[in-house]
């Protein structure tokens, strides 16, 4: 499996983002300023005590695919939300492991998904409290969405019977 | 013939309802004025007193199930670009009961007693609905709901009024923009008003098809 050079690079994770907002912690009475609304946890739901993350270059190059890979596991395309951590911070709390992603797009199932292993409880928390506090959080909208698809599937990254949408 | 502005379509073709609901709890009666300025496209006694029985009230069969939907569904979690059993519902309900579907529904994401993660993803369904003769009723909701007071409500009205890709709120987000204390949801709004600079053709509904 060819994986990428390691320099500062980021870990991405679909979220949805209003979870995330500073703005629902001010809403939350008793949140102390080390901690972060719980339902943060819903964004980083485990199985087999690992997380399942995406590797994104220092110079974000391939961040559009990964984008692209995620959107092609959904249902329906709709507009995408995640957050981008240094991967540093998250190499901090456990152990990253190569894992072969199940998405449609291909070179991003071999390249850049990774399992964040041997989670506790106590680890995820802590992950979300690293993900509150500094992770970059962005929306992408429906229709660049859209437009990232379609431009993936002329470039033939994708495998159509993968994807349960047309665009 | 005269030009209609934006801000000016939206107000006149904002729904013509006074919502008389019954609040399961209690009973009590409800009215709700959809249109905040009466004196626009009717006379002040065009609002119904509390015990007119001139306005259409929503069969209670209706009522009834939004609740029994809310009420099933109030712990199922939501993911964008995934299908949930709550929008499935909720969209068939609307298709199917149109007006009165919407009366009761605008009584429940109102409410206090409604999970404010439940009234996002119903925001949400309603702006993914391709449905002309709901158009107008949803687009004033969701509209309305920019300015609720939970973020996550916001977030919804955020979403279901980029699914409806309808420039003709442009006015009503840009006067939310400076009030809005989530710097998140002012990127949003930003990017829904870069949004319906360009609408996709075919998303929203013409003036002479909205009236």
């Amino acid at each position: 499996m060819k994986r990428p050079k390691l320099g500062m690079p980021y870990l991405l994770r679909k979220i949805r983002r209003v979870r995330w907002d500073p703005q629902l912690k001010a809403e939350l009475p008793g949140c102390a300023d080390d901690d972060c609304p719980s339902d943060c946890l819903v964004d980083l739901k485990t199985a087999d005590c690992a997380l399942s993350l995406w590797h994104v270059e220092d110079d974000k190059s391939n961040l559009n695919d990964v984008a692209v890979a995620l959107a092609t596991n959904c249902d329906n395309v709709d507009h995408l939300d995640y957050a981008l951590v240094a991967r540093e911070e998250v190499e901090a709390i456990g152990l990253l492991q190569p894992s072969k992603g199940a998405t449609a797009h291909r070179a991003a199932n071999e390249q850049w998904h990774w399992n964040l292993v041997n989670l506790t409880a106590r680890r995820v928390a802590h992950l979300a409290y690293i993900l509150f506090r500094s992770a970059e959080r962005v929306r992408v909208s429906k229709k660049e969405m859209v437009r990232l698809i379609r431009d993936a599937l002329v470039k033939q990254k994708l495998d159509r019977d993968k994807m349960k949408f047309g665009v | 013939m005269s030009v209609i502005t934006e801000s000016e379509h939206l107000v006149i073709y904002r729904p013509r309802y006074a919502v008389i609901s019954s609040d399961t709890a209690s009973r009590n009666v409800i009215r709700r004025h959809c249109l905040l300025d009466v004196s626009i496209t009717a006379a002040k006694s065009d609002a119904p007193s509390s015990f007119s029985t001139r306005q259409i009230a929503a069969p209670q069969s209706v009522e009834k199930e939004l609740e029994r939907l809310f009420a099933e569904c109030q712990d199922e979690i939501f993911e964008d670009g995934m299908d949930s059993d709550f929008s499935r519902r909720l969209a068939r309900l609307i298709l199917t009961r149109r007006d009165a579907a919407l009366l009761e529904l605008n009584v429940l994401v109102r409410s206090a007693r409604t999970p404010p993660n439940l009234v996002a993803e119903a925001l949400r369904t309603l702006g993914g609905i391709s449905d002309k003769n709901t158009h107008a009723f949803r687009r004033w909701i969701l509209a309305d709901l920019l300015a609720a007071r939970s973020v996550t409500v916001r977030d919804g009205a955020i979403v279901g009024l980029a699914n409806l890709d309808d420039p003709s709120v442009k006015k009503m987000v840009e006067s939310r923009l400076p009030h809005e204390p989530s710097e998140q949801l002012r990127q949003d709004l930003k990017q829904l008003l870069d949004q319906l600079e360009t609408p996709e053709a075919g998303y929203a509904l013409s003036v002479e098809e909205d009236s």
